[in-house]
């Protein structure tokens, strides 16, 4: 059994149902749910294939960096191949179907290639089809790769494009976002805060512990309120920073439309906005890193933090027996926030052997912890069964424990793309940054991003 | 351990847990001397030093390069290969590359995954028109396939070609023996052949100086040690001035940054090259399924690998307006690469004022076509001193005298 | 894309300039004096510094007039700008 829908919770609208297809089949959800939310919801953990051995995908986080719930949204002309099911609002009416599977999802003829794999090992390709040459090989290839279908007509979409000129652009509205976006709003220079969300907060959104005081969601709130009072500050939803360029013009694609029903769209889809910047504020937070282990791609294996998001966002629960791999004090957190929703967390395996307070509060609460131990292996076949862990100090597997869900906690890693493409080098002070840009919050290693800014 | 590549091998391998495979090549440190040096491990400069071991037997040769063997344009470019070029010394030139490239993978050993998809140039209006016909002219008379198609020939063609674009298509011009291999596999597989016979590959190894003594040219010095040689061979491209330079030798060269981009990876919707250097766009559809675009160069020099905004929208507007269905299609990456551009878009291959010092550099938008015959010809030159005959064209003194061979003007922007 | 500060009409981007590559080069004279290699030199041969170079700019689509930028090719970033005719104004990096 996979994940379902808890009785309260979240952000969604509970009184406006949406009706969406995937795969066929008609589903329902609310408004204010991703598709993947939707899909959580409804018991759905098969998303995908992977590109080259077609073996079984499924969510794997719930924002931008997913990599595994990647499809094709609606049909014909206004067809959209390769979007992420995390990043896809849901509308009603909305159509999505899987990617690169033939005949479907479950049963997938190419998944046969697994079979083989032992003769097609990376890079096989270069090493072969040379006789009696290429061509003879390389149409088939060619059918085989490639996720989804482009369309064959023209867009009926129309688009736009916007210069603008901003002292200051924030890049990113999570807490070290907002607060930077505050602070420069108080001395009225012109502030742009770009957030590729629909909604501001980033992981504050997700927060159980109270900030300067407050709840976190009465924090945003007030924040969110005090910002959009100010006249000198845009803010700019659902809107990706892409490329920063020579001297302080950033890039940004904002999605007007794709969120609505179809019927409902007027003007533009999207709109692309070419920025000149004073100052540019890197506040892109930072990714949760995955684990290493055997059959880590099984559909039930998501990140931690992920869970969370799908938890406080849209009450979902990603299973019904969940247990936590980490070796950081992040998945505890979630671990207890799904243990306070009814959730059972049958263990947590830490690789450390020595654990703070928070093993303390799991322990309270009954949660099994297995110390000083990492995933080897992940079983089961279309979804995780069973998860066996081994000392962190070898491979040989000293137990195993059942569940449908693995939550994964590796670290976190900055998000530091954007200044990377800048040209700036992230991690040495080789190359210094550039004048025009400087990084707050978790990009510059700093956990406590709201404390560097009281400074 | 398992030498030779093919599907048997796969097989053996394949039961034999992959534990039987060598390296592709050696990874080398540097010796203290060789007979010959070769700098830069792009495409030219692998090249070279297989064909240095294999048609000179010359095999106590080393390959230096600064970063990764193509890590600098050779693994940065649009891959698109062919040979209508308009002079007959291009024209010459270029074809032998595409021949040999037709044969590269058997002789290589290793899939280069050379797809003769064809390769299309576009015509908008009648003085567009008038180009190709004198472009098609030139190419047969060079004896080089060229078929000329009006607009409805065309567009039987290539499907999905826009209905009404707003530069009208009147006709285009195609070479089917044109198209588009994998280029890192065309760096990886000289590596590994030239390795094989005996050749060095040394990466992360930068040459900051030369040793020239009596005025004539006597080793290298590297950020790993300095290596004794008499023969150096230079193939650098965008830092070929930067290098020269250290050897006193000026060149008639300017840097440039020239982007490509890729979409994500779709089904077969695109299966030849389309060029429309009026739109200022070219695109073809790698074999993964990412749609792979260029653009223009950026005209100021620059070595930062970055590239700029204002090329990605005009390459993406003029994609649009040729196959309008892509536009829902998204840039999976962006990237840039730094280009050897020369004055006439003709490269050069010739010894330098410093003897010992030979360069292959110019090749500007388009030099992954010319891999083969450029690395042949280098080769040529390192070995016997003397000029291929068919680079006796490309050398530095037509500078001098005059006798450009202007390709830019007479087949339009490389690639 | 860069932005340019022209002297004369304030900082505009990129696409409204053509640049006109390496400034300060000088035509060999007199006439009758200059060889076949001098004037190979004066028309082919480049500086193409990785580092900092001095270029003239034209801001075509703007006031149509030409001046002197120091640029430095790697960062990109702009040193200094100076009418034509002027000789370079030292700067940081110095050349
Ligand atoms: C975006 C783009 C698209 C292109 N598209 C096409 C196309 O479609 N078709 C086509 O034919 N051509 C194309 N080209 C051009 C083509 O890529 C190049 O002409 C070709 O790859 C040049 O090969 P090379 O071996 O000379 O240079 P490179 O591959 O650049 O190799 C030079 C090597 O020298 C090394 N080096 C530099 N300095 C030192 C030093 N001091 N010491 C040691 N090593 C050093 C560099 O690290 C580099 O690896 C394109 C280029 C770009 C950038
Ligand atoms: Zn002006």
């Amino acid at each position: 059994m996979s994940g379902w829908r808890l009785k309260s919770g979240g952000t969604i609208d509970r009184d406006r149902r949406v009706r969406f297809q995937w795969d066929g089949r008609s589903y329902e959800g609310f408004a204010g749910d991703t598709l993947a939310s939707a899909l959580l919801a409804n018991g759905i953990s098969l998303v995908g294939r992977s590109f080259k051995y077609h073996r079984p995908r499924g969510l794997f986080a719930a924002g931008l960096e997913e990599p595994n719930g990647i499809v094709q949204l609606e049909a014909d002309e206004a067809t959209i191949p390769n979007l992420k099911a995390t990043q896809i609002e849901l509308y009603d009416g909305l159509i999505a179907t899987p990617v690169n599977v033939k005949p479907s999802l479950e049963f997938d003829l190419m998944a046969a290639n697994s079979l083989v794999k032992r003769f097609i090992p990376a890079a096989f390709y270069y090493k072969t089809f040379m006789w009696p040459g290429w061509h003879w090989f390389e149409p088939s290839i060619r059918r085989a790769a490639g996720l989804g279908t482009a369309p064959a007509e023209p867009d009926p979409d129309a688009y736009e494009h916007r210069f603008a000129h901003t002292d200051i652009l924030v890049v990113g509205a999570g807490a070290a976002g907002i607060a930077a976006a505050l602070a420069a709003a108080e001395s009225g220079t012109s502030v742009m805060l770009v957030e590729v969300e629909p909604e501001l907060g980033g992981g504050l959104r997700d927060e159980k512990q109270p900030v300067e005081g407050q709840s976190a969601t009465a924090w945003l709130k007030k924040a969110t309120k005090a910002l959009a009072s100010k006249s000198n500050v845009t803010i700019l939803r659902r809107t990706m920073a892409f490329g920063f360029y020579d001297h302080g013009l950033i890039g940004l694609h904002e999605r007007i439309a794709d969120h609505l029903p179809p019927d409902q769209r007027h003007g533009p889809r999207q709109r692309l906005w070419k920025v000149r910047c004073g100052q540019v504020i890197l506040a892109t937070g930072a990714f949760e890193r995955p684990f290493p282990f055997a059959r880590n791609d099984l559909p039930g294996v998501m990140l931690a933090s992920s869970a969370l998001s799908y938890l406080s966002r849209y009450a979902v629960a990603p299973g019904r027996n969940i247990v936590i791999a980490t070796n950081n004090d992040s998945a505890y957190t979630v671990g207890l926030a799904l243990h306070d929703a009814g959730i059972q967390i049958s263990a947590i395996i830490d690789s450390r052997t020595t654990v703070g307070a928070c093993a303390r509060d799991a322990e309270e609460k009954a949660i099994r912890l297995i110390l000083g131990a990492a995933p080897v292996r992940a079983k089961g076949r279309l979804r995780i069964e069973s998860v066996s862990f081994a000392p962190v100090s070898s491979t040989t597997e000293t137990g195993s424990v059942g569940c449908d869900t693995l939550l994964v906690s590796g670290g976190w890693n900055p998000t530091v793309h954007l200044h990377s493409q800048s040209g700036a080098c992230a991690a040495s002070a080789q190359r210094p940054s550039r004048p025009d840009a400087s990084v707050y919050g978790r990009p510059s290693g700093c956990r406590r991003s709201l404390g560097r800014f009281a400074e | 351990m398992t030498k030779a590549y093919s599907a048997f091998s796969l097989l053996c391998e394949g039961l034999n847990q992959q534990q039987g495979w060598e390296p592709a090549w050696r990874d080398a440190a540097p010796k203290r001397a060789y007979d010959a040096v070769i700098i830069g491990g792009g495409g030219h400069g692998l090249a070279t030093a297989y064909y240095l071991a294999k048609n000179h037997k010359l095999t106590d040769v080393a390959v230096i390069e600064r970063g990764w063997i193509g890590g600098g344009n050779t693994g940065r470019n649009t891959t698109v290969i062919r040979s209508n070029y308009f002079y007959p010394e291009s024209a010459a030139f270029y074809d032998f590359a595409l021949s040999l490239y037709e044969g590269l993978s058997k002789d290589l050993n290793y899939n280069i995954m050379f797809s003769q998809r064809g390769m299309w140039t576009l015509a908008h209006d009648r003085h567009g028109m008038d180009t190709l016909r004198r472009s098609a002219n030139a190419m047969l008379l060079n004896g080089i396939d060229a078929e000329l198609y009006d607009e409805a020939g065309v567009r039987a063609r290539i499907p999905g070609l826009n209905a009404r674009p707003r530069f009208p298509i009147v006709g285009g011009l195609v070479q089917q023996r044109g198209g588009t291999a994998r280029h890192d596999a065309v760096a990886w597989g000289y590596a590994r052949a030239a390795s094989a016979l005996g050749v060095d590959i040394i990466q992360d190894c930068e040459v900051l100086g030369f040793q020239i003594e009596g005025g004539r040219m006597r080793g290298v010095e590297t950020s790993r040690g300095t290596i004794r040689t008499d023969r150096v061979g230079m193939a650098v491209a965008g830092h070929s001035s930067v290098v020269a330079q250290k050897a006193g030798v000026r060149l008639p060269v300017s840097s440039y940054a020239l982007q490509a981009f890729v979409s994500e990876p779709v089904k077969p919707c695109l299966d030849t090259v389309v060029l429309s250097p009026a739109i200022g766009t070219y695109v073809s559809q790698s074999d993964k399924g990412e749609l792979v675009m260029g653009a223009g160069l950026d005209l100021y020099l620059s070595y930062a690998q970055r590239g700029s905004l204002p090329w990605m929208e005009r390459a993406a507007a003029g994609l649009i307006d040729l196959f309008p269905q892509f536009s829902r299609l998204r840039f999976l990456r962006q990237w840039a690469g730094i280009v050897d551009v020369v004055h006439d878009s003709t490269p050069i291959i010739d010894a330098t004022p410093v003897p010992g010092l030979w360069i292959n550099c110019g090749w500007g938008t388009g030099g992954f076509k010319a891999i083969p015959a450029g690395g042949w010809c280098l080769a040529h030159l390192v070995a016997t001193g003397e000029s291929h005959p068919l680079a006796r064209a490309f050398g530095l003194n037509r500078f001098r005298t005059g006798a450009l061979i202007d390709e830019a003007a007479a087949s339009g922007i490389a690639h | 894309m860069l932005l340019i500060l022209c002297p004369y009409c304030g900082p505009r981007a990129e696409i409204e300039f053509r640049c006109g590559g390496e400034s300060h080069i000088e035509r060999p004279g007199p006439y009758s004096e200059v060889d076949d290699g001098a004037w190979a030199d004066y028309l082919f041969t480049r500086k193409n510094p990785k580092g900092e170079h001095r270029e003239r700019w034209l801001h075509a689509a703007g006031c149509r007039q030409w001046f002197n930028v120091a640029r430095d090719t790697v960062s990109h970033t702009i040193l200094a700008v100076y009418p034509m005719g002027k000789t370079r104004p030292p700067t940081e990096a110095g050349t």
